[in-house]
């Protein structure tokens, strides 16, 4: 097989079978479980987490959002942080650099959004094709432009996560791979620089899994 | 034996509260005390069954947590633990594919 810049990508495994999608549920090993009544610095961590996010999409959901809805967000959000940051450690899959993973969360998202909002709001859907304040003369083209950039969202939401992923594997193989030619001086540069490009990617792990809920939450919001 | 039972080998009577940690079967020599020429006869009287395997990981899970997750200072080592556990088991399944790395000069 011909290894090439992208083969960090090949979810095939040994036997060809695609067995690096078994990192997906990594983070399910991660979560860290109650056993006694203190919790451990774990628990208070995670909780601190989960509770900080539960409150922030609380707040983007609004008055009208029901009672537990933050969970999918919160679960959503730990999902795709898991993938992101454990996909950084070497040799693990990223599964979140592929538009199967990706598109198959936000796709399923968004039509649930679109029907129950379409079904029970239709007036409130139709009015969101035209933002407050929109001249007269302009709102044929903002429903077109509004419609256009409604239907786009699970592939925009999709793209975004997917595209800063590889982009940021694809920098890290990059530059990686010319250590070989390099004099030792210039490795202790790259050694750096890759270092630096590792921090980038934690917290562009962490940004983008937090982009990809928030998006989602305000989705959401926007239905009812 | 049905799904979430306690292994048939399990008696209350003899064994008291149930450990998830704690094999019920019958004690082998430990892996530690088996001379080198007799591991091949040890590992043959291994149940490698799927319900064995998943019982003994299981156990080794429950025993893992307890010792480096569940302490209420427990450290970061925990998650490295995993995390380099991790990147070798999917070294090992990438491993037919990564050995033409060492080609790349050739490229």
């Amino acid at each position: 097989m011909m290894t090439n810049l992208f083969s960090v990508f090949d979810p095939s495994a040994i036997f060809n079978f695609s067995l690096n999608w078994l990192s997906t549920f990594l983070g399910l090993l991660m979560i860290p479980s109650i056993y006694w009544l203190m919790p451990s610095r774990y628990n208070i961590m995670w909780n601190s987490i989960l509770l900080t996010l539960h409150k922030e999409f609380k707040t983007l959901l609004g008055p009208s959002g029901h009672n537990g809805s933050t969970f999918i967000f919160i679960s959503l959000f730990s999902l795709i942080l898991f993938n992101n940051f454990m996909g950084l450690f070497p040799y693990i899959f990223t599964s979140t650099s592929h538009l199967t993973l990706t598109l198959s969360l936000a796709l399923p998202l968004w039509l649930c959004f679109m029907l129950y909002g379409w079904i029970n709001h239709t007036q409130h859907m139709f009015a969101h094709l035209v933002p407050q304040g929109t001249p007269a003369i302009l709102m044929p083209f903002m429903v077109c432009i509004e419609t256009i950039s409604n239907i786009i969202r699970p592939g925009t939401l999709a793209v975004r996560l997917t595209a800063n992923m590889i982009a940021g594997h694809l920098l890290l193989t990059l530059l990686g791979n010319t250590g070989p030619s390099m004099s030792y001086i210039l490795v202790t540069f790259l050694l750096m620089a890759q270092i630096a490009l590792l921090v980038l990617e934690s917290a562009v792990a962490m940004i983008q899994s937090y982009v990809f809920a928030v998006l989602s939450t305000l989705y959401s919001s926007e239905v009812n | 034996m049905a799904f979430g039972d306690y292994p048939a080998e399990y008696n209350p009577k003899v064994h008291g509260p149930y450990d998830p940690a704690r094999f019920y079967g019958k004690a082998d020599v430990p892996f530690g005390q088996v001379k080198l020429g007799e591991i091949g006869a040890w590992l043959g009287r291994r149940n490698k069954t799927p319900n064995a395997v998943a019982g003994a990981v299981s156990r080794a899970w429950w025993r893992w947590q307890h010792k480096y997750v569940f302490p209420k200072r427990a450290g970061i080592a925990p998650f490295f633990q995993l995390t380099v556990a991790s990147m070798t088991f999917f070294y090992l399944i990438n491993y037919t594919k990564l050995k033409h790395h060492r080609n790349y000069k050739y490229h």
